[in-house]
């Protein structure tokens, strides 16, 4: 494991906690559905089944860990579409994003759905979110997710996200692209001695999210904000992506203001220097924020 | 919806219904929706009703989200009750209603339908999603 990031090093601050956090197994993560239920009243409920939900941050009842929670999958509240089980690096894309109500927001990669639900919780369900997600079979959890928290203002596409129609511009738009997801490479569960094996983004890969991000860009109102997101820690995939889209387009990066730990962007990896903007972007690491790793920039097209 | 469970009609004014082969879609109404008609839509909103022979049945995610404005044709279920519900038995449904769909309550929550016949309720919840649920 250590060797395998060693060469972050340099990147990571606290390598050795980094290193440490990733031998403990993820928490559960709960996010209250708002569209469905009063937070106050599902921590009640969940409380008297005796699940210790601890507070994520100063956003009020909405995202806790659930520390003696194996899995939230059987529990009713997860059937009548009160929780949703999401990492909290995941529900701050969402957050950072911040979609308006009554807005038009396009969520280009969107299966299973967990960014488009939480979307859709902070619009209130109004607006219109167009779902997109290239493959039928990832169709399939997606409709799932947003149907059982009861999402309404959804139309689901199955588009090539980088070839994505650019007739109709939109006012948010969420990029979490296919990623080589090393933010997720944790230890399984305590007993166990295995790890995923580490995933490496080929050129392919890289040359999809240089594309998608641009197309995003592309899509953008004038005065239209995009988050670009992955699960990785790999700066190719992450500064790399936006230094492409800053090459390439009049892009600017907006700060991203909120409380939970993180560090900025990197402006400069392996003697490669990136644009000053990219300190803005954000870089979550699980001995920081106890979740998968995470990378955001907020994009801004200018008005 | 009004005449069986009391849900007030002008609660469906902020949708748009969309029907194809006897099933029936809501979607939220939005000033977007004719802005993105070039798009080739794979499906939209949440499905909500099926015609089944006479009846027009809601779906499970349906009456979770509408449920809770329902005033009638409710039957509040305890711990032991789901349980029986789950396992396939029969409950007593003990107010005067004509047979058809009841909304199922469980601490507060609205968890789907059950379907009345001759005074006894049974469940119509997707037994594969409901039988491992930690009751
Ligand atoms: C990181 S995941 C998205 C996770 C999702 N945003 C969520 O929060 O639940 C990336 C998704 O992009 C989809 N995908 C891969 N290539 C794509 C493409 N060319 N166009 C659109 N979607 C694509 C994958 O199938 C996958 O579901």
């Amino acid at each position: 494991m250590y060797d395998f990031f060693s060469p972050y090093r340099e990147i990571i601050p606290d390598f050795n906690s980094f290193i440490d956090s990733l031998n403990r197994p993820a928490p559960i993560h709960l996010r209250v559905n708002r569209i469905k239920a009063e937070p106050e009243k599902v921590v009640q409920i969940l409380e008297e089944r005796g699940i210790t939900l601890k507070p994520m941050g100063d956003e009020g009842k909405r995202f806790f860990e659930a520390s003696n929670l194996k899995s939230s999958g059987n529990l009713p509240e997860y059937f009548s579409g009160y929780i949703h089980p999401q990492a909290l690096s995941s529900c701050l894309a969402s957050m950072v994003l911040a979609p308006h109500r009554e807005c038009l927001v396009l969520d280009m990669c969107s299966a299973p759905g967990g960014k488009t639900a939480h979307m859709a919780d902070i619009m209130g369900n109004s607006g219109l979110i167009i779902a997109n997600e290239l493959y039928p079979t990832r169709h399939i959890p997606l409709g799932h997710t947003l149907t059982r928290l009861g999402v309404l203002n959804v139309i689901y596409t199955e588009y090539q996200a980088q070839e994505f129609p650019l007739k109709q511009r939109f006012d948010f738009i969420m990029a979490d692209v296919p990623c080589s997801g090393e933010g997720r490479i944790r230890k399984q569960d305590e007993s166990s001695n295995s790890y995923p094996s580490k995933p490496h983004p080929g050129d392919k890969l890289l040359d999809l999210q240089k594309k998608m991000i641009l197309r995003g860009f592309d899509l953008l109102k004038d005065g239209g904000t995009m988050l670009y997101s992955t699960c990785t820690y790999n700066p190719l995939e992450n500064e790399g992506a936006v230094q492409f889209l800053l090459n390439n387009r009049d892009a600017e990066l907006l700060p991203i203001d909120i409380t939970f730990p993180h560090m900025n962007g990197l402006t400069e990896f392996n003697g490669v220097s990136y644009d000053r903007q990219l300190y803005r972007a954000a870089r979550f690491y699980p001995h920081h924020l106890n979740s998968v790793g995470f990378f955001m920039a907020r994009i801004g097209k200018r008005g | 919806m009004y005449e069986r469970f009391g849900i007030k009609k002008e609660l469906f004014d902020d949708y748009l219904i969309f029907s194809k082969k006897r099933t029936f879609w809501f979607l939220r109404k939005s000033r977007f929706i004719s802005e993105v008609s070039h798009l080739k839509i794979k499906r939209l909103g949440i499905k909500a009703f099926q015609e089944v022979g006479s009846f027009m049945k809601p779906t499970t995610r349906f009456i979770q989200y509408f449920g809770v404005h329902a005033t009638k044709a409710l039957l509040i279920i305890d711990e032991k009750q789901l349980r029986q519900l789950i396992d396939g038995d029969f409950l007593p449904f003990n107010n005067e209603l004509e047979n058809g769909y009841v909304i199922l309550f469980f601490k507060g929550e609205v968890l789907g339908l059950g379907l009345l016949i001759k005074g006894m309720v049974r469940s119509q919840l997707a037994l594969d999603e409901v039988r491992y649920l930690t009751i």
